[in-house]
């Protein structure tokens, strides 16, 4: 008998908190910032509208790593890079790696779009399936809420582009390996591209390590020679990796001789 | 005395290299889930919000073994250890098995709305009920503890409803959600389930891997270490065919897999889940017309901070799923779970309640009709390479009084990683409740030294 009385009241009590639990989630999601979200059925404007879808697609799944506010301090972040570089950046600090301005400049739009299009290897999934539209809602999202600026629209770096004698030959990547030294790359990269094995710290005093140039598939920034050249021209913002724009202008050639030299450290 | 032995839970190298992804950006360890990892089970093996259907190659091109598609679907874990179990100060259990455990997967998207998970395994001298309230030690090859079919049914309810429905006009493309809250599924997982994989605590992902029973002659010497919290607690009981279970097995919706089916969405913060199971290690055979429903609900919070979490509440209707001497009777669970993650720190707890109820009088001795269980897990990454787990687990068994006793149990576990998919670790359960003759108490300590690897 006693047991019964006891069997019942926890049958009730695990009814209780279960429908608590509904109900305040209800509730809960009911009540979550309805700003944007109802602004849209009244807003003419399509950015509103673009940032809100992208608020909602932020929301779903990029807001496990960069977090609700954008601070980079999403729950699985963490894991990312545990006690190490890369971790999803705060976009609130306005400090971003993947850009074609110049070095401590924010990033374009289209910059933002090129990351979530591409993703990152090994840390950031690629979003091309989630449609061109989509991306730049997010990436719209991202610049409105979180970095609270306004992004440049063009860079005064020249991309030069990969033709004619600009392409690839022996004799550039010869070149491109005399300017290795001379800027300074080996101090960071080695000799022979594959790293000093010296520790570096990144903005957050994280410890970094300088990429492995002869594996391509540890580059973040791409692969391609463009991108190859891009990140050589901006840097890697918050990483010791500086940008070379100052000393390629107006000869932007050396900046593809070191990109062959790059390509031919790789084989390719 | 080395023994390969099952740790349950899976990490899919395959996942990773599809993505090219590290390990990390969705365990926290494997098999430990993080919240990306969370959400892209939910999303039915897919990034949440990306519909990828199958392999497609991304600019991945500089690794040789993400070149081959079968790659990306395909994975192989092994574990082993070498255990002592003592009395005092003498170890007195020994057994040599290798491979205790080996698995393989498949597994994978097939188009956008189906992925498919299959897993054979190879399991040697696990325990297993047998009739007459005698146990075995059997090797096993199979289909392992799951292999089913998740298919996504939003896309399909769109076009039913598409047309006039107010609510699904308003989803954007179907993949994001109504004007208010995000949605997301419902999926449907059919095949050999583990549908506690959505639970706040879910019984296949943790660090501190079970410990299988040994069987003298048909008699259980020890019960397997399991998080007792989801064990089936009542001394006594059988399956609906007879068979005897071990108080210490995992079962019905904690089960590391058993055949089902299972519904979940998302809606905001809010996941919830329902479905059916066969019945108490009926595995796929049909000996229970009624079924055993359940209905799970959870709520996630945090995400932001380095913090998440979730609470998670559960009942199960267990429906002439089990049999005390040789009446059929019905089994009702229920309770919460509860998950912290803040920074390194993984904490997760689950406390679960069993009833058997219309028992008729005039059973063969007297029985308690309730148990209950309670386990808590914490981990902690203390640097990149070392993960420090302590867990405990209490039994408050249930069944025939004059079998049965109550265990406590707390395990302390250092594990060290050389690479993401490849560890070590040491491992010690010590027996609270003091060692006894029933065979939930027969040990001291239980020290093991295992080995872990995916690839
Ligand atoms: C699995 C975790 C994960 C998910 C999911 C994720 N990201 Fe990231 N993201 C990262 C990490 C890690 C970095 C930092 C990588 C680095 O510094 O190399 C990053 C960096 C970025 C950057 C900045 C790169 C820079 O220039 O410094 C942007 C922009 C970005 N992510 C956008 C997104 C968007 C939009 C989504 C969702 C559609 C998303 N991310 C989803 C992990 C993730
Ligand atoms: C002060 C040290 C330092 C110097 C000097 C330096 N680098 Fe780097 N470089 C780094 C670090 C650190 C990284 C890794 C950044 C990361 O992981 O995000 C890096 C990354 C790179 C990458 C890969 C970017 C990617 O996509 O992830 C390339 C290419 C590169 N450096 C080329 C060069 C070249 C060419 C030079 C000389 C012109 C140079 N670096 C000079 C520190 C340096």
């Amino acid at each position: 008998m006693r047991f019964k009385i006891l069997e019942t009241s926890l049958r009730w009590a695990s009814i209780l908190i279960f429908s608590l639990l509904f109900f305040s989630s209800v509730m809960a999601s009911g009540q979550q910032d309805p700003g944007p979200m109802h602004d849209m059925r009244n807003m003419e404007e399509p950015v509103a509208a673009d940032v809100a879808t992208g608020r909602m697609i932020y929301r779903m799944t990029c807001i496990h790593c960069h977090g609700l506010k954008g601070r980079g301090d999403g729950a699985a972040a963490i894991f990312i890079g545990p006690y190490s570089h890369p971790r999803p950046n705060d976009f609130t600090a306005g400090i971003f790696k993947f850009r074609s301005t110049e070095s401590g400049q924010l990033p374009m739009v289209k910059d933002l779009m090129r990351t979530i299009r591409e993703g990152i290897p090994g840390v950031m999934p690629s979003f091309r399936n989630l449609g061109e539209k989509e991306i730049r809602q997010v990436a719209l999202y991202i610049s409105t809420e979180f970095i609270r600026q306004e992004l440049p629209t063009k860079t005064t770096i020249e991309y030069v582009e990969h033709v004619g004698p600009y392409t690839y030959s022996v004799e550039s990547a010869r070149r491109g390996k005399e300017l290795y030294t001379k800027l300074g790359c080996a101090a960071c990269h080695g000799l022979d591209g594959r790293g000093t094995g010296i520790t570096l710290q990144d903005v957050r005093g994280l410890h970094i390590m300088p990429v492995d140039l002869t594996r391509q598939e540890t580059f973040g920034n791409g692969i391609s020679h463009e991108d190859i050249y891009r990140t050589i021209m901006t840097g890697l913002d918050g990483t010791p990796m500086p940008g070379f724009s100052d000393q390629f202008k107006g000869h932007e050639e050396n900046a593809w001789n070191l990109v062959h030299y790059i390509l031919s450290l790789q084989g390719r | 005395m080395i023994s390969l032995f099952p740790s349950s839970g899976f990490a899919i190298p395959a996942f990773a290299r599809k993505y090219d992804l590290s390990c990390t950006s969705c365990h926290t360890k494997p098999p430990r889930l993080n919240a990306f990892g969370e959400a892209f089970h939910m999303a039915g093996f897919q990034i949440p919000m990306v519909r990828e259907g199958e392999t497609k190659k991304k600019r991945n091109i500089g690794r040789v073994w993400s070149e081959t598609d079968f790659l990306n679907i395909f994975s192989f874990r092994a574990n082993g250890n070498l255990v002592e179990s003592f009395q005092g100060s003498n170890p007195d259990e020994t057994n040599l098995t290798f491979p205790r455990d080996l698995e393989i997967y498949l597994a994978g998207t097939y188009t956008d709305e189906i992925s498919y998970f299959i897993e054979l395994d190879h399991e040697a001298g696990a325990v297993q009920g047998i009739p007459g309230g005698f146990f075995e030690e059997k090797s096993e090859f199979g289909i392992g503890k799951e292999f089913f079919l998740m298919v996504d049914l939003q896309p399909g309810l769109r076009t039913l409803f598409g047309a006039s429905g107010e609510t699904m006009t308003e989803m954007t493309h179907g993949k994001s959600g109504t004007g208010h809250v995000m949605f997301m599924g419902p999926m449907v997982m059919i095949g050999k389930i583990d549908p506690s994989t959505n639970f706040s605590y879910p019984t296949n992902r943790q660090f501190i891997p079970n410990v299988p029973g040994r069987v003298d002659s048909g008699i259980v010497e020890r019960f397997g270490l399991t998080p007792y919290a989801f064990a089936s607690k009542f001394f006594g009981v059988k399956t609906a065919e007879g068979d005897s279970v071990e108080v210490t097995r995992e079962v019905f919706y904690n089960t590391p897999g058993d055949f089902g089916i299972d519904l979940h969405a998302m809606m905001g913060n809010l996941l919830v889940q329902a479905g059916a199971m066969q019945g108490l290690q009926s595995g796929s055979r049909d000996v229970n017309p009624k079924k055993d429903p359940y209905l799970m609900a959870r709520l996630n919070f945090g995400q932001q901070s380095y913090t998440s979490g979730s609470l998670s509440g559960l009942i199960y209707w267990g429906n002439d799923t089990a049999m005390v001497d040789k009446n059929l009777v019905n089994w009702l669970r229920y309770g919460f779970s509860g998950n912290l993650k803040y920074k390194y720190l993984d904490l997760y707890s689950a406390v679960i309640w069993d009833v058997i109820r219309n028992l008729p009088a005039g059973i063969s001795s007297p029985f308690d009709r309730t148990a209950n269980g309670f386990t808590l897990e914490g981990d902690y990454l203390a640097t990149d390479r070392l993960l420090l787990s302590i867990r405990y687990d209490q039994l408050n068994a249930g069944g025939f009084i004059s079998e049965k006793a109550d265990g406590k149990v707390i395990a302390a576990q250092a594990r060290f990683y050389m690479r993401d998919n490849f560890s070590f670790y040491l491992r010690d359960s010590y027996n609270l409740e003091g060692v006894g003759t029933n065979a939930l108490q027969n040990f001291r300590n239980f020290v093991a030294l295992g080995i872990d690897f995916d690839l």
